[in-house]
């Protein structure tokens, strides 16, 4: 078997190349797109667009569910006791036709087209009892209608987007499912459909969501605007007296739906934010005054640091002193408690089998090496669980620059839902600075992007950087670096909104690993300055509980 | 068991018991992972309540159980 015979054409006999990818590039707008990464060495290739990966030795695997389209074909004859039920609510026989609405056997019936074919039937009854096809695609409900669309409407049901469309809108999609219950867990299952609308969402202008306005229906407003992006979202406010678009239509007319859709307002991204946006945010915040960010899972460490979104901790310490060590450990108690994702670009730990081991260790608290080192099951049942919480990013370019990893995490957030992104360490980044800029203007620039890629996202981002030299104390022992020491600029420390600074303190009497918290900004939820002290498992690469030693013999 | 033609308490018992007793005494102990184990079948326990209540998949609740499983036998 040949790349040739896969359809994979490459210019090099060596090495990693980029080319574009038989399975999905032909069907692309951007055709042109290099999105399967090629190893030619290895004989192995993935595509970041479509997923289709493979190798040379053996078939090539689309880890992608077998698809099935609906084989019954959609009846529009509709009975007359079904077309007053939606002229009950404000839907006129004409948009029924216009849309293909189907009855069968008492299940009102509404056909999801995709590039002018069928994908699904979702069903539903009067009585609200819903159905859809086994193994059928998901996508948006009428996706081919935001096709080449400036401004793309999103509601939740099709009932709602039915009211738009009898309101004279075209660009309209519905989400397939409704909004997830409240409480529970934004899945990247439950919002595979955005993968096949990315290509739209990326070259739309303008998405305005128009979820109902309960609880679910703003956690779902909340989740694709933080997946879409927040700078080209706009959210919608209903009347009072209604919960979504299909009660405006009914109670209030075509004009005030027209009227809502007119005062959309952007969410509150460019530094402008009014009061009336946060309201809502603020008053949850003071009815919970205990809201505190999520403890490290170092009990000694809470009243010191805890982790919350949409923040940006820089992170130094003198080299082998365990920074990079610390950040996994913390990353892997994140995944265990919390159920975290994490975007992951550590240069330092290339390449990634051996990170992954690494890693692996922490995760199952036994070694990866040596006598008592872990079995082959543990490590297999470990590695599948971290494949859902850990990507490792920056893994394939010669250069890897901040906009790249900010636009992998942005793709990735997209696709999986991130929680965190580390950076380890920021010297192995390309830099490139603008014209005329110096290193404090470019770290400066550079740290106001990252903060806002962090607020825009929900991501917690961890920066993990090198000292520009250590000093010695009078006993020879390096001395704690604090952020202002980090090359570059003290943007480090005022721009971050957490610092701090990993350290071994070894001596004759004691030997722990001192975390040096220098800044917390949101002290209230976040914890305050200080040190807390760890103990470093050599042997799992954990950090443990820090027990003092006695300092005199307790037996005499 | 409603709305579903699959047994899932046979294959409920069929997987938990391939993990054997000393699989079972072998479990790292530590503290994280022990937190894991008692998130993860949370996670589980809830979803086959919302499988039963039909607001979650087979799959889902297949994933959430091997999930759950992995870690058991970590």
């Amino acid at each position: 078997m040949t790349f040739e015979s896969n359809g994979i054409f490459i210019r090099g006999t060596s090495g990693q190349e980029k080319t574009t990818c038989p399975q999905c590039s032909p069907k692309r707008r951007k055709s042109y797109d290099t999105c399967l990464s090629v190893n030619i060495d290895e004989g192995v290739w993935n595509c970041h667009h479509c997923g289709w990966k493979g190798s040379l030795n053996k078939k090539p695997i689309r880890i992608e569910q077998v698809l099935v389209k609906p084989k019954q074909e959609i009846k529009t004859e509709l009975p007359k006791d079904i077309i007053d039920w939606f002229a009950d609510r404000g839907i006129s026989e004409s948009t029924l036709q216009q849309e293909k609405i189907g009855f069968n056997n008492s299940w009102i019936q509404f056909p999801f087209y995709k590039d002018g074919e069928v994908v699904n039937i979702k069903s539903r009854t009067i009585a609200k009892g819903f159905k859809q096809e086994k193994n059928a695609e998901k996508c948006f409900y009428r996706f081919d209608a935001m096709q080449g669309m400036e401004t793309i409407i999103i509601t939740e049901g099709e009932m709602d987007a039915l009211a738009l469309v009898e309101s004279g809108f075209r660009n309209v999609v519905s989400v397939p499912d409704g909004a997830p219950a409240k409480g529970t867990k934004p899945t990247d299952r439950k919002f595979s459909y955005l993968i096949s609308a990315e290509e739209h969402f990326m070259n739309a202008e303008t998405v305005i969501l128009c979820t109902d306005s309960d609880e679910a229906g703003k956690n779902l407003r909340d989740e694709l605007s933080r997946r879409i992006g927040r700078e080209k979202c706009f959210r919608v406010t209903f009347p009072l007296d209604c919960k979504d678009m299909n009660d405006v239509l009914i109670k209030h007319g075509e004009d005030r739906v027209n009227e809502i859709i007119a005062d959309a307002h952007p969410y509150p991204i460019d530094g402008v934010v009014e009061v009336k946006d946060v309201i809502d945010e603020a008053i949850d915040l003071l009815n919970t005054p205990e809201h505190l960010g999520l403890s490290t899972c170092w009990n000694d460490l809470d009243e010191l640091y805890r982790v919350s979104g949409s923040e940006v901790t820089v992170i130094t310490g003198v080299p082998n002193m365990g920074k990079s060590e610390w950040m996994d450990a913390l990353m892997i108690n994140m995944v265990q408690e919390y159920g975290w994702k994490f975007g992951i670009f550590s240069a330092e730990n290339f390449p990634v089998k051996h990170h992954l081991l690494k890693l692996v260790g922490k995760f199952a608290g036994q070694p990866f090496y040596g006598e008592e080192k872990m079995s082959e099951d543990v490590a297999r049942n470990s590695m599948e669980i971290l494949d859902d919480h850990i990507k490792f990013i920056g893994t394939q370019e010669n250069s890897v620059t901040i906009a790249s990893i900010m636009e992998q995490a942005r793709l990735l957030n997209y696709r999986y839902g991130l929680n965190g992104l580390v950076i380890d360490p920021w010297n192995t980044l390309e830099h490139k600075f603008g014209d005329g800029e110096n290193e404090t203007n470019y770290v400066s620039r550079v740290l106001s992007e990252l903060t806002a890629f962090a607020k825009l996202t929900e991501l917690h981002i961890w920066v993990v950087a090198h000292p520009r030299k250590m000093e010695n104390d009078v006993n020879r022992k390096p001395v704690v670096p604090s952020p202002y020491d980090i090359s570059g600029s003290a943007n480090w420390f005022n721009k971050a909104d957490n610092a701090i600074t990993i350290h071994r303190h070894r001596s004759e009497d004691d030997d722990y690993v001192g975390v040096h918290v220098h800044k917390i900004r949101f002290q209230y939820k976040n914890g305050k300055t200080g040190i807390g002290k760890l103990n470093y498992n050599v042997r799992t690469g954990k950090y443990e509980t820090y027990i003092e030693r006695p300092t005199e013999n307790l037996f005499g | 068991m409603k709305h579903t033609s699959k047994d899932l308490q046979k294959i409920f018992l069929d997987k938990t018991s391939k993990i054997t007793n000393e699989i079972f005494s072998n479990r790292n102990r530590e503290r994280h992972l022990r937190n894991m184990r008692a998130r993860l079948h949370d996670d589980f326990d809830k979803i086959w309540v919302r499988y039963n209540d039909n607001k979650a998949t087979y799959n889902q609740w297949q994933q959430a159980l091997d999930k759950w499983l992995k870690v058991e036998c970590i």
